[in-house]
């Protein structure tokens, strides 16, 4: 059952830049990751979901909510942690925490704060609960950040990016409550970054120029490569060469410093390839170039 | 690297939209200031509106606005690097930190003199516009504005632009830098009030920030040709104000360049760092299960409606608990503070710490400063998500914009509320330093919460507006700065340009008519019948302030709106049926209110008297009746008149009969009256008559007697009057409910009504020829009878009931007769016992009755109960004049005397009415603990002493008459305080006329006369500079033989028909006195208006072998004339001037010298801290610099000349001078 329903989105910013353009997703409750570079506009629809701004055409629904129509419904069970944020300074987590507690409708005060005791514990916050939050670490912030999501009880969560910057025990531990949250919500991840949505999606999208490229699963998405990605230890001025005669999805050195091309190809490109099992990354760039070659 | 900065930062100022804006704003405002002083400026007015010096005042008006410039632009310049987090980027860059902090301040300051040349721009431009009086401005002076700018303007910028820009680096706070800027207009504040007195000038001059106060120190006593001609001072204080702030800036500059550090951390505190915590984490522990307590989600209105009260809570707490905001307040308390203590009444006396007063005085600057924090933290409360980029995680709440709207309006409701219960405690606490405890709480409370919270409610929904409707928060303070000026100066110029009805306040937000500085309160009547018209036009302005509110939450930026088309299509969308209706409703209450209002007060009740209609009424009185001004008219003997008061209605009705004699030599066919243009009045005579003119737009007949008067014939003129119906925003203002203090103007008068226009461009333009003079010259022998205007003059017999409600008492001139009750009504019946002169007023209110008595003369006392402070001071002042009067100047001619307290609203004077002396609630208010001035005691010395001088002889109406009253008066009122204080205080109270004297010459706008020729209005001279020659004589000729000569001239005119007394006259008898050797003063002090400069140069003694020692004293002398302008003489008809040069070249000159000044030396022994003299005597000075070797037995501490301010010295304190 797909629950989050966008259709034909489009938002053209006043410097001509086509943010999102004609875009329509159907989305099922769990994760899902939309993946995709810098400047995919990623931000834009995220925020455009999450009822900050506007599109110039298009509709989204969630769960029978006019997401467009009617912003105040979508924001009673919205979750969002923007890609950026700062917090009011000189100003206790805590406390903080009371602050969109209220601002999320929550009534009671012994409830309030029930749900603020258990919003930091999740988010091992607790200890630090007296701090400042402008004084926290990113990963602390960002945790923080997860802590007021969880204070309106979302069933539609948007993360943006979230865990560029953190450290690998940080992004650990951050995508870990995620996935808590996400086994009975829809929540929207985007990143940049490939692992995220291999270790936590069980669907995701590929976006670049304000489009979808490809709604997939991580594993599909791999599978659907099987015996196409081949590799082969070339020399640097061979790249080029390569780049214009094969698909190259990537290049990196080994640990022996010799450089490996990985192309895609549905048949053995050449004698020296040799077959490598295709990850996540290699359905990531061939969809970037194939898009890329279509225009 | 500076040049790449610097070029980088100002291309990216110039490429800012609102620095032109800014620019623009200062264009227009300057120019429109000068081009509207200029215009305005009437014919007869000899002040040049560009001047060196007027060009600097007005540039002062424009401080504030400049100084707030310096944070929006400044202050931004470094923020910007800290907020849009390009420091971490910036930082890492191979800058020198001198580079960047240099070229970051530098390129800032720059535009912001580029925007601030606009202010010169536009008073050069101003000037030089079409439609400018130009006599009153002079053609374009390189010099003054170099000057301006040089030295005031440039420095200011540079030296506040580098305290602001100190401020947002170390706190990395914009809002910090306004901050800076407000405390530094709230110090000038209070430099300003702390010192005020005389002594504390010089450390005003020295420490004010703006070096306003610098000027001020020189040009004070500055004339009229001085302020118009001279460039400003460039030495002294001027110049160690200027180095002193400086070195200020140059600190804290040094101060930031030293410690700032391209960090994540401005500044680098070492010393103030925590042992930081080890925050270990625990993070790969167990994956708990995410449950999450149920919660109860509400998100109906009501409890929305509690949120936003929840959330204004969370958002004032921040707010005030912010050190920025704490020091505001704190520098606002004190500001308060400073001016509480401060407290000058009218004179420059002190009055005590009233409830009211404590509330009056916050109500201009306080007020000010309340309204600059709404605006400011009005920016701050609505920008303050986005500032610490948390607005999407708020704007993604389900919380209605109307109840976030909601929840700004109460938190900055809140802080004002905050802000104005500092009126009440700075005020109760100055009231107990003050040793003072009757705190008037209920009305401390009632005027703060009831009366001026409203008032920054409307401007706060008005801040809330505009800073909704923009997105840069600076320019909307900006905005917001210029609004309530705009409120306050707009009406003017719509009046000038001839839309006269548009300068109504029901067209100028937030305005109230009569509602200027503060509320008028007076113990006795309260706040009068004001408070039905404030609250009236606030509950107005209060709709339409909610109507802003609307358009605030049309146009609040939720999310992120691109495009102004993009808010306005939002707001499009949020316009929905309860938002329509909301601002339907409130449009129309708002415009219904507003259209009452202005029927009510334009067309229903014309109660207002427009400037036009008081022209009209001028000019035709004239056009129609000036040709019977010389129409003799019988003069008024006898009145006998009932008057009912009626202090609840706030109305009066009143009967009477004036018997009317002709005095005169001649034959009377016409009889002229004028009577009450507002009241209802009717009259008749007891002589047969016809009218020849019935006037009911000027109220003015002229009868023609079918009879006609001869010599000696009376008749009887019976009138009725009653008060004008009320309507809502007018009552009657005559009668109150309590201390009425009605006139008899309000009785038919005889004669044509001397009221006409002044300003010979405006009579121009009425068709009416130039008017050469108010009254005739002393030497005009034909004024000196009752002939001319406003004939009221002799004397008359006065019989008077009158009843008031049965609480009150009232009174009349006269002895009481008999007091009666009669259908719940109190009757007085009063009857003159000698003749008074005619002018005559009916009391009423529930007083406290004092009596005493002064050998067989009663004096009782009518005041309010809870005014006793001065009762004493006042009863004893009467008596102390009596004793002196009586020795001097012949008997009293009353047997009683009543003293009745009046409301301060009613009037600030006493005033003599018979043998009724009504005095203004201010004298039984005042302060006499301090600064040994007993004002009470000396007004009652002024007073009494007019029942001889002013009640027994009555002057000729003319220039000059008021010399044989006021400055009698004042003489009298000098001699008898130094009776009672002794010779040694005589210091302070000549100081104190000799001030008053110079700052009114300063400040007079027409011409300064001489004594013998002051119009009744010139009070510096007729009261401060008559006093102080008076006294100057007495001291030359003998008290003695100076009174006895004053007996001489009283006793000729007592009672006595014309010629009447005038100055010429009591000039001419004191002549017979002055010796051959002073007559250069008949001519100094009377004909001419001269001044010295005497000048204690250096001191020098030493003691000698037989213990006695020797003072080496040098002195100079120098005395000038001055024209009425202002302008110096030092040559006289028959000598040349003296001159000296002095070092450096200075060429000084004087008229020449035969004159006799003090010279007095002071020991160690004080009396109420004025130094004794060891030796004092007049000298006679003939050169301009003498040394004086002076042999004293005891040891000398202070020494001067002319010590005790006898003689007019245009620069008095360099007359005394401590001995080294």
């Amino acid at each position: 059952m797909k629950n989050l329903s966008i259709k034909q989105l489009t938002k053209v910013y006043s410097n001509g830049v086509k943010a999102v353009d004609n875009l329509s997703l159907e989305i099922s409750p769990g994760m899902f990751g939309l993946l995709g570079p810098n400047g995919a506009g990623k931000s834009t629809l995220m925020r455009t979901i999450a009822t900050l701004q506007n599109p110039d055409s298009g509709s989204i629904h969630f769960n029978g909510i006019d997401v467009l129509q009617d912003p105040m419904s979508l924001r009673k069970i919205l979750g969002y942690l923007p890609q950026e944020f700062g917090v009011y300074p000189k100003v206790s987590a805590e406390r903080l925490l009371a602050y969109f507690a209220r601002l999320k409708g929550v009534e009671k005060k012994q409830e309030r704060q029930a749900l603020i005791q258990k919003a930091l514990e999740v988010t091992n916050l607790y200890e630090v609960r007296k701090k400042h939050v402008s004084s926290y670490s990113g990963g602390m912030k960002q945790r923080f950040g997860i802590a007021q999501m969880l204070l309106s009880k979302p069933q539609l969560i948007i993360v943006d990016e979230p865990t560029a910057g953190l450290d690998p025990a940080e992004r650990q531990r951050f995508l870990n409550i995620l996935r808590e949250i996400g086994t009975e919500h829809t929540v929207l991840f985007s990143t940049h970054i490939v692992d995220d949505v291999k270790e936590l999606c069980h669907e995701m999208a590929i976006m670049n120029g304000g489009r979808i490229l490809q709604q997939t699963t991580p594993e599909a998405a791999a599978d659907k490569l099987k015996e196409q990605i081949w590799t082969k230890p070339i020399q640097r001025e061979e790249l080029e060469q390569i780049r214009s005669s094969y698909t190259l999805l990537s290049s990196h050195y080994k640990r022996d410093n010799t450089l490996y091309a990985r192309i895609h190809s549905p048949e053995k490109p050449g004698p020296e390839f040799t077959a490598s099992e295709p990850n996540l990354e290699d359905a990531y760039f061939l969809a970037l170039q194939q898009a890329n070659t279509a225009v | 690297m500076f040049h790449t900065i610097f070029r980088y930062e100002f291309r990216h100022w110039l490429r800012q939209p609102v620095i032109y804006i800014y620019a623009a704003f200062f264009l227009v405002i300057s120019l429109g200031t000068m081009w509207g002083m200029a215009a305005e400026a009437s014919s007869e007015v000899v002040r040049i509106i560009n001047s060196p010096r007027q060009i600097n005042v007005m540039a002062n008006l424009f401080n504030t606005l400049m100084l707030f410039l310096l944070p929006s632009i400044i202050g931004l310049s470094i923020y910007r690097d800290f907020q849009s987090r390009m420091y971490t980027l910036l930082y890492a860059f191979p800058f020198k930190k001198r580079d960047y902090l240099l070229a970051k301040l530098l390129s800032s300051v720059t535009v912001v003199i580029i925007i601030t040349t606009m202010i010169g721009l536009g008073f050069a431009l101003g000037a030089a516009l079409p439609g400018v009086n130009a006599k009153a401005v002079v053609p374009f002076d390189v010099l003054a504005y170099a000057q301006l700018y040089g030295l005031y303007l440039i420095p200011n910028i540079l030296l506040f632009g580098a305290i602001v820009f100190a401020i947002v680096s170390f706190s990395r706070n914009i809002y910090a830098g306004f901050v800076a800027v407000i405390l530094i207009i709230i110090l000038q504040l209070i430099i300003e009030s702390i010192f005020k007195g005389v002594e504390w000038r010089y450390l005003a001059a020295l420490l004010d920030p703006l070096g306003d106060e610098a000027v001020k120190y020189y040009t004070r006593h500055w004339t009229l040709a001085e302020r118009n001609t001279l460039p400003l001072p460039l030495t002294g204080v001027i110049l160690y104000n200027r180095l002193l702030w400086t070195g200020i800036a140059l600190i804290i500059f040094g101060f930031v360049f030293r410690y700032f550090s391209f960090q994540q951390q401005a500044f680098s505190r070492s010393s103030k760092k925590k042992p930081s915590q080890q925050l270990v984490k625990s993070q790969l522990g167990p994956i708990i299960d995410i449950q999450l307590p149920t919660v109860q989600f509400n998100f109906t209105p009501l409890h929305q409606l509690r949120t936003a009260w929840q959330l204004s809570s969370f958002d004032f707490r921040e707010i005030v608990s912010s050190w920025s905001f704490i020091s505001i307040v704190l520098g606002g308390l004190l500001a308060i503070f400073f001016q509480q203590v401060e407290m000058n009444a009218a004179y420059g006396f002190k009055l005590l710490p009233m409830t009211w007063k404590m509330l009056h005085i916050p109500s201009f600057i306080y007020a000010g400063l309340v309204n600059l924090i709404t605006f400011l933290f009005a920016g701050l409360l609505l920008h303050r998500g986005r500032l610490h980029r948390m607005n999407h995680l708020i704007d993604i709440s389900p919380l209605p914009n109307w109840a976030f709207l909601l929840s700004k309006v109460i938190a900055l409701v809140k802080i004002q509320m905050l802000l104005l219960s500092f009126i009440i405690i700075a005020g109760v606490t100055v009231q107990m330093i003050n040793g003072f405890y009757d705190f008037q709480f209920g009305l401390y409370f009632f005027e703060v919460y009831g009366l001026y919270l409203i008032h920054f409610i409307i401007w706060a929904c008005l801040a809330i507006c505009i800073q909704s409707l923009l997105s840069n928060p600076y320019l909307g303070f900006f905005l917001l700065l210029l609004i309530p000026m705009g409120m306050i100066t707009l009406p003017s110029l719509v009046d000038r340009i001839g839309l006269s009805f548009l300068k109504q306040e029901v067209f100028w937000y937030n305005q109230v008519p009569g509602f200027v500085i503060g509320f008028n309160y007076s113990d006795l009547n309260q706040y009068g019948s004001y408070l039905p018209t404030y609250w009236a036009y606030k509950v107005y302005w209060l709709v339409g302030g909610f109507g802003l509110l609307i358009v605030a939450y049309l146009f609040r930026t939720r999310g992120i709106a691109f495009s102004f088309r993009e808010r306005l299509a939002i707001a499009k969308r949020r316009m929905d049926r309860p938002v329509r209706l909301g601002l339907a409703l409130s449009l129309m209450v708002f415009l219904s209110l507003g259209t009452s209002i202005f029927l009510e007060e334009n067309v229903w009740h014309k109660t207002r008297v427009s400037d036009e209609d008081e022209t009209t009424f001028k000019v035709e009185n004239e056009k129609r009746y000036k040709r019977y001004e010389n129409v003799l008219q019988p003069q008024l003997s006898r009145v006998k008149v009932a008057v009912d008061l009626y202090p609840e209605q706030k109305q009066f009705s009143a009967k009477g009969t004036y018997t009317l004699i002709n005095t005169s030599e001649q034959v009377m066919d016409t009889l002229l009256i004028a009577h009450s243009y507002r009241e209802k009045s009717t009259y008749q005579l007891t002589w047969p008559h016809t009218f020849v003119v019935q006037d009911t737009l000027i109220k003015f007949d002229v009868i023609q007697l079918k009879k006609p008067m001869m010599p000696g014939d009376s008749l009887l003129l019976q009138f009725q009057v009653a008060s004008e119906d009320h309507s809502f925003f007018h009552t009657d203002p005559r009668v109150i409910q309590n201390g009425t203090f009605l006139g008899s103007q309000v009785f038919p008068k005889l004669g044509y009504r001397a009221v006409e226009l002044t300003d010979n461009e405006k009579r121009k333009q009425h068709g009416l020829p130039p008017r050469d003079t108010d009254l005739p010259l002393p030497t005009d022998s034909t004024a000196l009878g009752y002939a001319y205007p406003g004939n009221e003059i002799g004397w008359i017999e006065l019989e008077a009931i009158v009843s008031t409600r049965p609480e009150q008492v009232a009174l009349a001139p006269g002895i009481l007769q008999r007091e009666w009750e009669k259908d719940g009504r109190r009757y007085f019946h009063y009857q003159t016992d000698s003749p008074i002169t005619p002018q005559y007023s009916f009391h009423s209110g529930q007083f406290a009755i004092q009596k005493d008595k002064w050998k067989e003369v009663d004096i009782i006392v009518y005041y309010h109960p809870d005014h006793t402070y001065n009762l004493n001071s006042i009863i004893e002042g009467v008596k102390a004049s009596l004793d002196y009067n009586t020795q001097y100047f012949g008997p009293y001619q009353h047997k009683e005397i009543r003293i009745v307290e009046y409301p301060r609203t009613e009037g600030t004077f006493a005033t003599v009415m018979g043998n009724l002396m009504p005095y203004s609630e201010l004298y039984w208010i005042g302060d006499i603990s301090t600064d040994g001035i007993d004002l009470p005691y000396y007004i009652s010395a002024h007073e009494t002493t007019h029942h001889w001088w002013g009640h027994q002889v009555n002057p000729a109406n003319i220039r000059g008459g008021q010399m044989v009253t006021e400055s009698m008066a004042e003489y009298v009122g000098l001699k008898v305080l130094e009776r009672r204080y002794g010779k040694a205080m005589i210091r302070r109270f000549l100081r104190h006329d000799l001030d008053l004297y110079l700052e009114g010459r300063a400040n007079e706008r027409g011409e300064e006369p001489t004594l013998l020729t002051a119009y009744p209005h010139q009070e510096y001279v007729n009261y401060q500079k008559g006093a102080l020659l008076f006294y100057a004589l007495s001291d030359f000729l003998g008290e003695e033989r100076l009174n006895t000569v004053f007996a001489a001239y009283l006793s000729e005119h007592t009672h006595h028909g014309p010629p009447l007394p005038h100055s010429l006259g009591l000039r001419d008898a004191i002549a017979e006195i002055v010796p051959d050797t002073l007559s250069y003063l008949l001519e100094d002090f009377f004909e001419t208006i001269t001044l010295y400069d005497n000048k204690v140069v250096e001191t020098d003694w030493e003691q000698l072998a037989d213990s006695s020692y020797v003072l080496e004293l040098r002195v100079q002398a120098g005395k000038f004339r001055s024209d009425g302008y202002g302008n110096r003489l030092y040559s006289d008809n028959q000598l040349d001037s003296l001159s000296v040069t002095r070092d450096g070249g200075k060429v000084q000159h004087s008229l020449p010298l035969q004159d006799y000044i003090e010279i007095g030396v002071f020991g160690a022994q004080e009396q109420d801290g004025e130094r004794l003299p060891i030796y004092i005597h007049r000298h006679k000075m003939t050169s301009m610099d003498t040394v004086f070797s002076i042999r004293l037995d005891q040891r000398p501490i202070e020494a001067g000349i002319d010590p005790y301010h006898k003689l007019i010295d245009i620069q008095p304190e360099d007359n005394r001078r401590k001995v080294n």
